[in-house]
């Protein structure tokens, strides 16, 4: 237990200090004068201005340098200031993080609801007609653009209807987007959960409690659910993640204030400060969710924890 | 049991014939590769199919609803919606094709190296590919869009680094599966070099896995491809991509639906199309799965 | 004897599509009376295991369909009852224990909970459940039984789980107890613990069995009756005595001839060693092996040393876990041991760079356990035979073709066979495949790791037969691995016996199967069960394995050696 938990915390470490590496790169890999890219906007920068920025940003000393400057401006929780706007990168992406959360937040709730239901009765009934049509809802959900179903879906119920606000702050705003971004991932998470608990259903221990004359629910509860289930909290912490970054396009589509409608905003405004910072802030997320996923399975199997 | 006891390429025709069999009684998969070659038809036959010229402009003819003349309407501008839906999908083909290959030579690379060399290589090759995948696509694909700048073939390279890691683990996986059947130790113990074991051995038995893979990756990448191009961050205008054609639909949501409509449409059909042939392809390539219907 | 408590009737089952035209089972007929363990025997695919699982109604659902029979237990027809009725039988009145101990208890419950579940599931009133558990768990010989009842399956070993499963089977006190394969998956000795547990809880608890075994060894040990079935028929039923003495059936004569018995095979002729020289064609010297596992070390071998003559065959002994694999594979450098010395013509191979390695592969060939896996599946047949000749350069073009084909006649396969891939063969054909593809490069020494333990015992006999009779044409040296003392009795001239990475007896196979000097051989040979019902064993003697001496090597007599 204790080496699994070291060896799991090492692996998040060393994720963000590659990171740090990539982002701190990321100006160099950038074709042509990153300087000269950023303030093309701008106008009447003269080469005087340029080449102070360059040295304001630290261009000009050895990549080496440049790394040490930027971690330790980090570590001191100096992320830079945006090129638009001169602000704090950091403060500005702590302030819209809670919207990012919440919504990533309420959409798995509605995913993990629906998909574990449904993948989890399709195995049950696997076979039959019941379980072809889950499994067909299922698909159509994972083949549809989920930036597609969230434009009907405004158009549907925030314009046409207007039961719902088009945009805005307060959790009216929050149905359309949650809904969204919770159907599309829905139907991965029930076909995964189909097949993990079809895997259990086929298990020798299934076999087992069947001759031993128990129940048909305390089968299903007790054994397959119970053991099923672990590699589906495992997958539901990956899938997580995968709503944080589905919700940069949700949030789009929505005008919610997230930090992924930033990261588009930055990336059309060339604002390298703010790409980097919000890769960092995305980095300690992804890093943050594994984590306590990791321990969760640790807690639930008891191969994990008794090791 | 696994994916390699039940071969296709190297199978006698019998079982050939047998897989095919059974390919064609699972309905979906069926359907699949229906919409897939139809897909590849149109996009192949597009000039003899489309009654107009995608880009051909008519002030007269701004935002028509679907006709006999014009079956999908036409857009702000009075192209013909049918025509560009149609052109579409050569760049969507061409999407899945660039970016799928990208991510499957570098990933099936990676894999296969990291997988055979073990020791050092191995740790190192595999924790940045873990560090890259826990990223997820979306990111890693902004984050390369970031890099490179907006357009339809930075978007495809894009796609294909995102998608990229995920190819490396399952061939990786795939390689150390095989690394542990007695034919690789039998391979060694007959003294075989680096080269017979690399291309004769595994390569042949990791390949199905891995066309499975790819097979299901064309559904993600143009579904990561038009949310690129979505963003304004892939194909640009005048491009009848069909992520950009939806994006540009919707300033007229109220007026013309069907500007936004049709592309979705087509985006979802052929999507489900790659995911059934994906599912039917992996159902005849892995026997575990076989047994469910 | 008394009346029969259940009837089985003309029960015929089908498969699949064919499941008409080919059934799994068909018209299988007999009876079970009280207190009476009868024995279903038979090879793989003879549906042996199909039939009683389908009296529990526990056939794979969707694909099995039973298309005729009764079965009648207590007056009423088990296999057209109702779920809930069946499910009121199932565990309480007829109990079932499975061959997988190591998957057949659910990994993420307590021992406590899935045994207690089981009195539960039929008396949801009972009390002192977890007090019955635990008497039970005693009666099973568990250490510890109350710990044992907050412990997970993974903390138990494979006799230990199997212990738990009879415990759990025997609960409810069934009036039949269904045993599929209950000690295969198990080391010897751990087979005779267990069978003797189920012999005496069997008398204990007044209930009969129904044994499903492919070893004639287990049935001559338990069974009163036996039926012996092939390919979904039976095809003699008789009393264990009367069977074993007189076999009616060609196909029982040809099953019992098959089974190697210890005690009855001449010492192999040793094949006529190429010119005289008498060096060994492989020396190991003091091999040292310790793998890290969950932070304790395991020394996998410990100062392990033999020496293979040419044309002679030394078989290494042991239980899972003895480290015998780990010697085979080290020989080969397929795994680098830590410490000690390979000889091969006077050279340590261990010294040798990659190049020089591969070039000594060429004197040693292994063939494995497991014919399935060992033959790359998309690989035809005729390049797999070819490619160790290919790869060390001995022949090319028309006479690789033309050695090729010899070597598939030499093996008793037919040229016609050479285009097919490996899916297409039986496991004796691809063991046969196997042993094809390593004699293509005339290996000096063939290492073969538990050749013949995949096999039904049938076609084991023929894959012995032919290594024998390669051994004496081609003048081969074998270091045979396994597991089977009557199986190494009919290969070896020489046997060293390993416990815990050591080698703890070494000598000729009839001063080490007759004279064992060691008590663990000891052990080892008593705990054989033996094909014949006449012949029963004493009482085992059970020792605690770290009892066992482990000292270094000393004489017994010439040649024999055994651990201080």
């Amino acid at each position: 237990m204790f080496r699994y938990l070291t060896h799991r915390i090492g692996t998040a470490l060393l994720t963000v200090w590659i990171t740090t590496i990539a982002v701190a790169m990321l100006i160099h890999i950038v074709p042509g004068d990153p300087v000269q890219i950023m303030y093309a906007q701008s106008q009447g920068t003269t080469p005087e201005q340029l080449e102070e920025i360059r040295t304001r940003l630290g261009l000009n000393e050895p990549i080496w340098v440049q790394y040490g400057m930027f971690v330790s401006r980090i570590v001191q929780g100096d992320f830079g200031q945006t090129i638009r706007g001169n602000q704090p990168v950091l403060d500005l992406l702590i302030g819209r993080l809670p919207n990012t959360l919440l919504l990533a937040s309420v959409s798995l709730v509605i995913a993990a609801l629906v998909g574990v239901v449904f993948g989890f009765f399709a195995a049950y009934k696997r076979g039959t007609a019941v379980d072809t049509g889950l499994m067909i809802t299922a698909l159509i959900g994972v083949s549809m653009p989920h930036f597609w179903l969230g434009l009907i879906l405004l158009f549907v119920f925030a314009v046409n209807l207007a039961w719902l606000p088009v945009a805005g702050e307060d959790w009216r705003s929050l149905v359309l987007p949650a809904i969204t971004l919770g159907v599309a991932n829905a139907g991965i998470i029930a076909r995964l959960t189909r097949s993990s608990m079809i895997d259990i259903l086929n298990q020798d221990f299934v076999r087992t409690a069947r001759a031993k004359g128990l129940h048909k629910g305390t089968i299903l509860y007790r054994h397959v659910l119970m053991a099923g289930l672990i590699p589906v909290v495992t997958m539901l912490g990956l899938q997580f993640t995968y709503m944080l970054g589905g919700a940069i396009v949700v949030e789009n589509v929505f005008a919610w204030n997230g930090i992924g409608r930033l990261a588009i905003q930055a990336i059309f405004q060339r604002d390298y400060p703010l790409i980097q910072g919000f890769i960092l802030i995305f980095a300690c997320l992804v890093v943050t969710v594994s984590l306590i996923m990791d321990l969760l399975y640790a807690v639930l199997d008891p191969r994990v924890r008794l090791s | 049991m696994s994916l390699q006891t039940a071969s296709v390429t190297g199978g006698t025709s019998s079982e050939t014939m047998l897989k095919l069999k059974q390919f064609m009684s699972n309905r979906g998969a069926v359907l699949g590769l229906v919409i897939v070659m139809t897909l590849i038809v149109v996009a192949l036959f597009a000039p003899m199919i489309a009654p107009y010229d995608p880009q051909m402009m008519g002030a007269g003819r701004r935002l028509q609803p679907p006709s006999f003349a014009y079956p999908f309407g036409t857009d702000e501008f009075g192209r013909d919606l049918y025509s560009r839906v149609i052109y579409g999908s050569r760049l969507t083909l061409l999407i899945a094709a660039i970016a799928v290959g990208i991510a499957l030579a570098v990933g099936l690379t990676i894999g296969l190296i990291g997988g055979y060399a073990g020791g050092w290589t191995e740790r190192v090759v595999m924790r940045l590919v873990d560090v890259v995948f826990s990223f997820t696509e979306t990111l890693i694909a902004l984050a390369a869009v970031a890099i490179l700048g907006p357009s339809l073939k930075n978007a495809m390279i894009a796609v294909g680094i995102a998608t990229m890691p995920f190819y490396a683990r399952i061939c990786y996986s795939t390689v150390l599966v095989e690394k542990n059947k007695p034919y690789f130790e039998a391979t060694v113990a007959a003294g075989a070099g680096h080269a017979r074991i690399l291309f004769l051995h595994l390569l042949p038995n990791i390949l199905p896995t891995m066309v499975v893979v790819a097979t299901l990756g064309v559904s993600t990448a143009i579904l990561a491809a038009a949310g690129l191009s979505f963003l304004g961050l892939g194909a640009q205008p005048p491009s009848p991509e069909w992520g950009w054609m939806l994006s540009a639909g919707r300033d007229y949501f109220s007026r013309a639906p069907w500007m936004m409509i049709v592309p979705g449409v087509a985006i979802a059909i052929t999507v489900l199309g790659f995911n059934l042939l994906g599912d039917g392809v992996r159902e005849i390539l892995d026997p575990r799965q076989t047994n469910r219907r | 004897m008394s009346s029969p408590i259940l009837t089985v009737d003309n029960l015929t089952i089908g498969f699949g599509r064919s499941a008409e035209q080919a059934p799994a089972v068909r018209n299988l007929s007999y009876y079970l009376n009280a207190n009476e363990t009868l024995a279903i025997v038979g090879e793989s695919g003879s549906g042996k295991s199909v039939s009683s699982m389908a009296l529990l109604g526990l056939l794979p659902q969707g694909t099995s369909r039973i298309l005729n029979g009764t079965a009648m237990f207590d007056g009423r027809d088990l296999l057209h009852l109702g779920e809930e009725d069946q499910r009121t039988i199932r565990g309480k009145r007829i109990s079932m224990i499975f061959q997988e101990p190591m998957t057949s208890l659910n990994p993420v419950l307590t021992i406590g909970r899935q045994m207690t579940e089981v009195v539960q599931a039929h008396d949801p009133g009972a009390a002192n459940v977890e007090k019955l558990a635990v008497t039970m768990l005693d009666r099973v010989r568990l250490p510890d039984p109350s710990g044992m009842m907050k412990r997970y399956p993974h903390q138990l070993s494979g006799g230990q789980r199997q212990r738990v499963m009879i415990a759990m089977a025997l609960i409810n006190r069934p009036e039949i107890l269904i045993a599929d394969e209950p000690t295969t998956a198990l080391d010897v000795t751990v087979q005779a613990q267990i069978l003797e547990l189920m012999r005496e809880l069997k008398d204990q608890f007044g209930t009969s069995m129904l044994l499903i075994t492919h070893d004639m060894g287990v049935v001559a040990e338990t069974a009163d009756r036996v039926i012996v079935m092939k390919q979904g028929e039976r095809v003699e039923e008789g009393t264990v005595t009367g069977l074993f003495e007189n076999p009616t059936h060609s196909y029982t004569r040809k099953l019992l001839a098959a089974v190697p018995k210890i005690g009855t095979s001449d010492v192999p002729p040793k094949a006529d060693a190429t010119a005289g020289s008498r060096a060994p064609v492989v020396e190991a010297k003091d091999l040292n092996k310790t793998f890290r596992s969950k932070g304790h070390d395991v020394h996998a071998l410990n100062e392990v040393s033999f020496s293979i003559p040419p044309g002679e065959t030394l078989a290494l002994v042991g239980e899972s876990g003895s480290g015998k694999s780990t010697a085979a594979r080290a020989i080969l450098r397929l795994m680098e041991v830590d410490s000690g010395e390979i000889l091969m013509d006077g050279q340590d191979i261990r010294q040798f760079g990659t190049q020089l390695l591969r070039k000594s592969r060429k004197q040693m060939q292994m063939i494995f356990q497991d014919p399935y896996g060992a033959l790359d599946p998309r690989m035809r047949v005729d390049r797999l035979v070819a490619e160790p000749m290919r790869i060390h350069n001995i022949a090319s073009g028309r006479e690789l073709q033309d050695r090729t084909e010899a070597l598939f006649r030499q093996v008793g396969l037919t040229a016609d066979q050479m285009r097919r891939y490996p899916h297409e063969f039986s496991g004796g054909q691809r063991q046969r495949l196997c042993i094809a593809r390593a004699l293509g490069v005339e290996p000096k020494l063939i290492v073969a790791d538990e050749p013949t333990s995949a096999l039904d015992v049938s076609i084991q006999a023929q894959v012995i037969e032919l290594m024998l009779d390669l051994q004496q044409r081609l003048g081969l040296s074998y270091l045979f691995i396994s597991h089977d003392l009557a199986v190494v009795e009919q290969m070896s001239h020489s046997i060293a016996v390993m416990l815990h990475g050591r080698i703890v007896e070494v000598g000729p196979r009839d001063a080490v199967l007759k004279t064992p000097a060691h008590a663990y051989t000891r052990e080892l040979l008593n705990a054989i069960p033996i094909p014949d019902p006449q012949r029963t064993r004493g009482k085992l003697t059970v020792t605690d394995r770290s009892a066992f001496s482990k000292g270094p090597l000393l004489p017994v007599s010439e040649f024999h050696l055994a651990a201080s």
